[in-house]
């Protein structure tokens, strides 16, 4: 089974009062998780094995289940999880449980590439095709 | 062969710095700083977000026009935390060498930061020849080597030593932000957009009408609940077309001199006495626009919006630690209600609507 945690250090991200932003640096694309999709976020960080995730969820939703499945692919093809190898022994109550039993099946999130060239380019000292890095700017 | 393959073959310019000798030419600069007898450099003290400060310069004037800038010691209660050192260096002036030239076309940004990282510094990229900004990290000790104030940027005396500033407050968990405040002891709102938006037209029409401000160009600011904004410089930068716009006010500023940028360098106590806080709780992000409405509007945005607004402009003058930098302006973006303004032409009808907007924030 996969055991995933945050792609360090290609990934950072940050938890806004359940609400998860994730930011890729590779690629500069950030991400919000809110709600249900931030809970699984916490949930597969904390050791959840991610077929147990969601085999769970399917039980409960077919769609959700799909949903899901198609969710956590994305989070890893993103570069935002990887697989880490390490089962935790003691896994704490999964978040997602009691989202689930109160009908909460919305596992919308958001993708940014807003801020795509301010992460990629490196204003200060980009490189210059002729004179290498970094480019220098005469004070004389 | 590629072009910086080309490069690489040839031979280092005499007097060049490469990875290779990189941090031991740091180290040397640094001890060599150490041993400067007693009484060479002049002492200035400085007091940022409660932090102090202690700044060491090589050149006298320097040291009394960046005293003329920065908050002094005093000017809010020190914080339980260690000094910040900064010796500001020119070798010009200490018979030093010239600052070696820095030339490594193989190296990497992020290859740079860590070779640094592991011995236990930081450092500006040296995109400027003849200026190096770099700190020993464990010692809260900075350092800025040049061979005259010419080899500085010229925004540099607008914001002097703003480079180890930010060094400073990123190590204590805050961060300086491309933006402005106004308000009072109260409230106050961030305003945040790259330049032309209006940040320090807004900001002189603030105090003007007798709003406060700790900054209109570069603030620090602590996380919190509210989020807290300290005064890090003591000047205010406007051009003659936004001095005219007050009335009375270009007929005091006629003997100052325009800066790089056309704008005129002022001391905003001596203009308008007692509308410079020392720090301000945020309870709003605003982001302006230029306008020609015929009255203000203030209107909310997304946080999207505002977090572009902020973000960009501050991490591309800021571009270490790019993500933490990334993920800091998202919390403010979240955590504080966030508003576009459309300015009118009028100054006295935007502070007024300025100013009910500022009462209607909760505490």
């Amino acid at each position: 089974m996969r055991v995933l945690s945050i792609a360090i250090p290609t990934c950072v991200a940050e938890d806004f009062d359940g609400e998860i932003v994730a930011l890729n640096l590779d690629t500069g694309l950030y991400f919000s998780f809110p709600g249900l999709a931030g809970a699984i976020w916490r949930d597969l960080n904390a050791g959840h094995p991610a077929e147990r995730v969601v085999t769970e969820l399917a039980a409960a939703n077919d769609v959700l289940g799909h949903d899901a499945s198609r969710f956590i692919n994305s989070l890893v093809s993103h570069g935002l999880l990887r697989e880490n190898g390490e089962a935790a022994s003691v896994l704490p109550e999964p978040e997602y449980r009691a989202l689930v039993e109160r009908g909460d099946f919305d596992l919308t999130f958001t993708a940014h590439d807003d801020m795509v060239d301010l992460v990629m380019t490196d204003p200060i000292h980009d490189v210059d095709e002729a004179t290498g890095w970094p480019v220098f700017h005469d004070s004389a | 062969m590629t072009v910086r393959e080309a490069i690489a073959a040839r031979a280092d310019p005499p007097g060049a710095i490469g990875s290779a000798g990189l941090t031991a030419y740091l180290r040397q600069i640094i001890a060599r700083a150490r041993a400067l007898p007693q009484g060479v450099l002049t002492t200035r003290r400085f007091q940022i977000a409660g932090q102090s400060m202690v700044a060491r310069f090589s050149d006298e004037a320097r040291a009394n026009l960046y005293a003329s800038r920065l908050p002094t010691a005093g000017s809010c209660t020190a914080r339980r935390e260690p000094e910040f050192h900064v010796d500001v260096l020119e070798t010009a002036r200490l018979g030093w060498p010239a600052p070696g030239r820095w030339h490594d076309p193989l190296s990497s940004r992020d290859d740079f930061d860590r070779m640094l990282e592991r011995a236990g510094l930081r450092a500006l990229p040296p995109y400027m020849p003849r200026l190096w900004e770099f700190m020993v990290r464990e010692e809260n000790w900075a350092f800025q080597l040049t061979e005259t104030p010419l080899d500085l940027p010229v925004w540099e005396a607008g914001a002097p030593l703003r480079i180890p500033l930010h060094w400073a407050s990123l190590d204590r968990g805050r961060r300086l932000v491309h933006g402005a405040t106004l308000g009072d002891d109260r409230a106050a709102v961030l305003i945040t957009g790259p330049g032309g938006t209006g940040k320090s037209g807004l900001t002189l029409t603030g105090i003007a009408h007798g709003l406060k401000t700790v900054g209109d160009d570069y603030v620090v600011i602590e996380p919190g609940n509210p989020p807290v904004a300290w005064q890090a410089f003591r000047l205010l930068k406007q051009d003659r077309a936004g001095i005219a716009r007050l009335p009375g006010l270009a007929a005091r500023v006629s003997d100052s001199r325009p800066n790089w940028q056309g704008k005129l360098e002022l001391d905003p106590e001596s203009l308008f006495p007692g509308c410079m806080a020392a720090s301000q709780p945020i309870r709003a992000i605003l982001v302006p626009h230029i306008g020609a409405a015929t009255e203000t509007r203030i209107e909310p945005i997304e946080h999207k919006f505002a977090l572009d607004a902020l973000a960009r402009s501050t991490l591309q003058q800021f571009p270490s630690q790019r993500a933490s930098g990334f993920l800091f302006c998202t919390g403010l973006s979240k955590t504080l209600p966030c508003f576009g303004i459309a300015l009118s032409q009028a100054p006295g009808e935007i502070a007024a609507t300025l100013k009910r907007f500022i009462e209607g924030l909760g505490t």
